[in-house]
């Protein structure tokens, strides 16, 4: 029953996508407002025939019908209600089954917001590709590797192992996944507009407008993906690390970089007219690179903890990003002469010069990470050898970019449009300056001196205080209004980038790690931290067994890291307990089990200043709320600030809106 | 344009808003002047600290952090808890006090456990790729972009004629 409801829901998914694509381009070629009107219809069938198939889903494994291959593989009599339902994502086929869902929503929400625009070519060029994006998913579903709702062979059997024991150890998993695919997916629709703008040959600003939120949105879930993603890592895996710079780590931050660069990028397309190609160019990369990702996560080419089960899905979705990248580049190539653009930039001292020095390190940072991520697989095959490019690779190249990073993050704030001059900015940045260098000297005489890390804490004051100081200023003007909109909204984003900076730079060069072999009764001291072992005690969960280890960390209460052992045989996974404060986290882990009456081993992390990584992403989760907030109209023909001798004119608060 | 963000000069006298501007010039650099130098103290004696001899600890985990925790995924034989990296970091460490260096550590545990244990990957042959071809691109980029701007020199403006004086002053004065 679950069975056929979800395969003919996925095929009616597949037939309207598929009609949906028919009747729009049927309506372009031949002009027709009526077909045009109807195309957008198509959306919110796709929506039906994804929401009808996750409904499936889901009723299956609540249900627990195990006639399902998907729910006898993923399911369990034992398993927890919530893990039943966040069993839809915890592997290969469901997932893709979500990530449908997701793209069906965001394209009904597309056809909403136009509706009123249905007869304009832009947006029905991009809701069909949108369309043919959603086909091609709904196609996947039906391959048989990729196919949720595939029956068992024989008689159903009566219980299932239940969700990899990682996922079901903790409730982010529902979370975590959800916010990430709203991200990935939800940079579907800037590139729909951007492929929409190349073919009806309306390069100009517009489709940067209608998109620039769509965009905000994707970007801003992403964000908040990645670092529900470090927190499951931190809170789950039991390692006291955050980001391994494992390669589906990696391919989810791929997206986010050039995103990143592009909302940063768009804002000189908008304002000079400048780097078109480079903007579609953004675009087309961040969508890629989604699918990028899903290949990586699924074909069974890496592994990786996060990696699905190797499937013959990979060739498909390669083919599909083969056919991304060869549609948009041959676009971007046949407009070529309408994307040239006259302007110019007049000096590389100023906020577009800025700009690009952010893109070059964004794009810089994304290239060293794509090419790690890949270089064991082309070194396998060129080489017929093996190497591994792990975190050393990924620290070494990334510090100098991230801390490059910073330092525009730190100055561009305060430089002018079209040429800034030297004065101006010594004066803007006199304070910001000041809280670095006190920064600076304030780590060094309490004794830490990692070269690094104070760089990145003198860095991290300075793009606090200069994204504060262009706050209060706007405050000033506006009061309460002058905290939304793109600019101050992503001051907020600053902000939150300067927390979580300081965070990792801390935690990763003042972090102690070690391993306490302990007796019962025994009392260890580690970093200045006392811990008394006290025993061990079993408990019994529906969906597993917990060995619990009892200690009494600086004679407060007693914490418990724990060994899990869940049915099926799986692996047992371990439970860390985490005493977390504003200064400092203390992350405890049971890494070997008493044996006879002989010693248990604990592990301990005490790193500094943890806490504050999730703070600074929910601010820049909270930044990026505010930025996507309507703020005042511009006026199309803001012109820039004044070139050269910008001292002598008061400073827009509001550097973008300069105008209003 | 609102009201200003920054207090407005009062109208003076040219030549004394300009001695003004001058001494608030001049205050502007010595205090950017004294940063700089409390900057370079704070780093230079930063560098010089962080020179420091490791203790063995340090030294081990310098090490274990570049080799892969041989049972795991994606997890350095410095961060893991499992068995098998506690017993590489024993071997670095017995290694370490009989006096062998991180290079010779290095080679037995890639003869021991296979190329794919160490982390970081070797800077010559083959694999010495993937650490000059982001250089070799960042220096592509850098180039093209210089190319960029000396393309787009500024063209000079010409000076402004009276009326466009006059009313650039009725702008300033708001």
């Amino acid at each position: 029953m679950n069975a056929a409801v979800g395969h003919s829901a996925v095929l009616l998914g597949l037939v309207g996508a598929l009609v949906g694509i028919a009747v729009l381009g049927w309506g372009l070629a031949r002009g027709k407002p009526g077909l045009l009107r109807a195309g957008q219809s198509y959306p919110w069938l796709v929506l039906l025939a994804a929401a009808a198939a996750v409904g499936a889903m889901e009723h299956a494994l609540v249900t627990r019908d195990f006639s399902l291959a998907y729910v006898a593989q993923n399911d369990g009599l034992g398993t927890p209600l919530l893990f039943r339902i966040t069993g839809m994502w915890s592997a290969l086929q469901g997932s893709l089954l979500l990530w449908t869902l997701i793209l069906a929503g965001y394209l009904a929400a597309v056809a909403w917001h136009f509706r009123r625009r249905a007869t304009d070519p832009l947006v029905a060029w991009a809701t069909l590709v949108g369309l043919a994006v959603a086909a091609f998913f709904f196609g996947l579903l039906l391959v048989g590797a990729a196919d949720p709702f595939r029956t068992v062979v024989g008689a159903a059997p009566t219980n299932g192992p239940g969700p990899n024991p990682l996922l079901q150890d903790n409730p982010l998993v529902a979370f975590h996944p959800p916010m990430l695919y709203l991200g990935f997916v939800g940079f579907t629709v800037p590139f729909m507009f951007a492929v929409a703008a190349l073919v009806t040959g309306r390069v100009g600003e517009g489709w940067l407008v209608e998109t620039r939120r769509w965009t905000l949105f994707a970007w801003g879930f992403l964000t908040l993906g990645l670092v529900l993603g470090m927190f499951w890592s931190y809170e789950v895996l039991g390692w006291g690390g955050y980001w391994s710079w494992d390669p589906v780590e990696n391919a989810a931050l791929l997206p986010w970089l050039t995103g990143t660069a592009f909302l940063h990028s768009v804002m000189v397309q908008e304002r000079r007219g400048m780097l078109r190609v480079w903007n579609l160019s953004l675009v087309l990369a961040t969508f890629a690179l989604t699918i990028f990702g899903t290949f990586l996560t699924r074909s069974g080419v890496l592994v990786s903890v996060h990696s699905f089960s190797t499937s013959s899905v990979g060739p498909v979705i390669l083919a599909f990003f083969g056919a991304v990248l060869l549609i948009g580049v041959g676009l971007i190539v046949w407009r070529g002469e309408q994307l040239r653009s006259p302007g110019s930039i007049d000096s590389p001292l100023s906020r577009e010069g800025a700009f690009l020095a952010n893109n070059l390190a964004f794009g810089a940072f994304a290239f060293v990470i794509l090419l790690g991520t890949v270089f064991p697989l082309l070194f396998e095959v060129l080489h017929h050898a093996t190497v591994s490019v792990g975190a050393p690779y990924f620290d070494t190249m990334t510090a100098p970019l991230a801390l490059t990073l910073l330092f525009l993050m730190a100055v561009a704030p305060a430089l002018p449009w079209r040429k800034a001059s030297a004065s101006v900015l010594l004066h803007r940045l006199r304070w910001p300056a000041a809280a670095g260098v006190a920064a600076v000297v304030a780590t060094s005489a309490s004794g830490l001196h990692d070269v690094t890390a104070v760089a990145a804490f003198g860095l991290g004051a300075v793009v606090a205080v200069s994204a504060l100081r262009q706050l209060a200023l706007s405050f000033r003007q506006r009061g309460f209004r002058g905290l939304v909109g793109r600019v101050n909204g992503g001051m907020v984003v600053h902000l939150g980038v300067a927390i979580m900076a300081v965070a990792f730079a801390a935690s990763a060069a003042y972090g102690q790690r070690g391993q306490l072999s302990l007796r019962p009764g025994q009392t260890a001291r580690f970093d200045g931290h006392t811990i008394t072992y006290l025993g061990t005690r079993t408990r019994s969960y529906p969906n597993r067994r917990a060995l619990e280890a009892e200690l009494r960390l600086d004679g407060g209460p007693v914490v418990s890291p724990a060994i899990s052992v869940f049915s099926f045989g799986y692996e047992g996974i371990g439970t860390p307990a985490i005493d977390s404060g504003l200064t400092q986290d203390v992350y405890l882990t049971l890494d070997s089990s008493p044996v006879g009456h002989g010693p248990t081993v604990i592990g301990v992390v005490v790193q500094p200043l943890i806490a504050w990584l999730w703070i600074g992403g929910g601010v820049m989760g909270l930044g990026a709320a505010l930025a996507a907030f309507p703020g005042r109209r511009r006026r199309p023909t803001a012109p820039a600030s004044a070139p050269g001798g910008a001292d002598a004119l008061p400073e827009p608060a509001l550097a973008v809106t300069g105008a209003d | 344009m609102g009201e200003t963000a920054e207090p407005a000069v009062a109208p003076v006298a040219p030549v004394a808003r300009l001695a003004r501007r001058g001494a608030r010039r001049w205050r502007l650099g010595l205090v950017w002047l004294a940063m700089l130098v409390a900057l370079g103290a704070a780093l230079g004696y930063d560098a010089f600290a962080s020179h420091r001899p490791q203790s063995l600890d340090q030294q081990v985990a310098a090490i274990a952090n570049q080799v892969r925790c041989p049972s795991c995924e994606d997890e350095t034989a410095a961060m893991s808890g499992t068995q098998t990296a506690a017993a590489v970091r024993a071997t670095i460490r017995q290694r370490l006090l009989a006096g062998q260096r991180q290079a010779q550590i290095e080679a037995y545990l890639e003869s021991r456990y296979g190329p794919g244990i160490l982390l970081r990957p070797p800077a010559g042959g083959l694999s010495g790729l993937v650490w000059v071809l982001p250089v070799a691109a960042a220096v592509a980029a850098l180039a093209g972009l210089a190319v960029a701007f000396r393309r787009w020199r500024p063209t000079t403006a010409a000076p402004l004629n009276d009326e466009e004086r006059a009313l650039l002053d009725q702008a300033r004065r708001g």
